[in-house]
């Protein structure tokens, strides 16, 4: 066997043992993610048992090549398809989070400006009742309801902690979002080819700003319940 | 006596401030964030109540800067915050803070601080 036909049969060889390979992989992910499986098959088993010259050889390669792109196409396709899903649902969640921060935080504002007209309610009774019978047994109640009114008042303390608590949340899917980016583009840029312009340095800044801000005005510990242990551990440290 | 109130949360503020009117302290200033509560910061405020995560300048670099200022050395802060690490709450001892309050906190905790406070000459 002379050398070039030596090479040609090396080349061959590998040339099938690859497209097994893909075949193989292909196999793996299942019939319905496996685009252009069917064709990887039908150019392996075309070549099983045929004596081939250089130039079928070329014509299998390129054959291989173009069905190659095609399965690399739609892994693109598919892995565009889900970027965006995941990236709509995360953009979305961390929406949701953002409103129900301030609607809690505008809830909270209407019922302390309510406590407040209240407040001057009890007020006006008071002057009214004292004007007309100052040992009236009515400013022992009046008292009580001013405490009440205080308590809830105070008690709204829960919309500052719930907040931190959401924008803590949001924070943790900005950053997914933001790994998610940088996985995509390593994934293009390793070979998938890329579709997107890559970010300017202002808009990974922004992004990485939006992160930092939500970690550093938000406690991940913020909570509503056990602070009179922490306030005594406090008290320790402050004794 | 004049209170400076600094918190991002409005609602906290208010609290804050009710709270200080509940117990008989009646005038407070009020900032969103520590970069705010340094440029209202005078020497007429004589007590300072502040938040820990803020935007723009947290409560703790707001305590540093203040502490560097001539004007600020001495005026009593206390601090209101729901970080209730170890690590923090020494952190903000450190940093010059006088006493601190976890959140969520009642009008009698507030009274006990700021009399504590008042009460150790500090002021």
């Amino acid at each position: 066997m002379s050398a070039g036909a030596a090479r040609r049969k090396e080349v061959y060889s590998d040339s099938e043992a690859t497209l097994r390979q893909v075949q193989g992989v292909l196999s793996e992910l299942g019939p319905t993610s496996a685009p252009g499986a069917d064709k990887v098959d039908r150019v392996v088993s075309g070549l099983e048992g045929r004596n081939h010259g250089l130039r079928d050889l070329v014509e299998i390669l390129m054959t291989t090549y173009e069905e190659i792109m095609n399965v690399i196409e739609s892994l693109r396709k598919s892995r565009g398809l889900l970027e965006q899903a995941a990236m709509e649902r995360l953009k979305s969640t961390h929406e949701r989070l953002a409103e129900v921060s301030s609607a809690t935080e505008m809830a909270a504002t209407g019922m302390l400006d309510g406590l407040d007209r209240a407040l001057v309610l009890v007020d006006h009774m008071e002057s009214a009742a004292t004007a007309e019978d100052p040992a009236s047994e009515s400013a022992d109640l009046r008292n009580n309801l001013r405490d009440e009114l205080h308590a809830l008042m105070n008690l709204l303390q829960f919309q500052d902690i719930t907040a931190q608590q959401l924008g803590y949340a949001g924070g943790v899917l900005l950053d997914i979002e933001e790994r998610m980016e940088e996985l995509a583009r390593v994934f293009d840029l390793r070979g998938l080819g890329t579709e997107e312009e890559p970010e300017t340095e202002m808009e990974m800044e922004t992004k990485a700003c939006r992160v930092a801000q939500a970690t550093t005005t938000c406690d991940p510990a913020a909570s509503h319940f056990g602070a009179e242990g922490r306030q005594a551990l406090a008290d320790e440290i402050f004794r | 006596m004049k209170f400076l109130v600094v918190d991002d949360s409005a609602t906290m503020r208010r609290i804050v401030v009710n709270s200080l009117s509940r117990i008989g302290f009646g005038e407070c200033i009020e900032a969103g964030d520590g970069a705010e509560a340094l440029d209202a910061f005078n020497p007429s405020v004589d007590f300072v109540i502040t938040d820990w995560n803020m935007p723009n300048m947290s409560g703790l670099d707001f305590v540093k800067a203040l502490r560097a200022r001539a004007d600020g050395g001495k005026v009593p802060i206390l601090m209101v915050t729901t970080r209730s690490v170890r690590e923090d709450i020494v952190q903000a001892a450190q940093a010059g803070v006088n006493n601190y309050i976890v959140k969520p906190f009642t009008p009698q905790v507030l009274k006990e601080k700021i009399d504590s406070v008042l009460g150790s000459g500090v002021a």
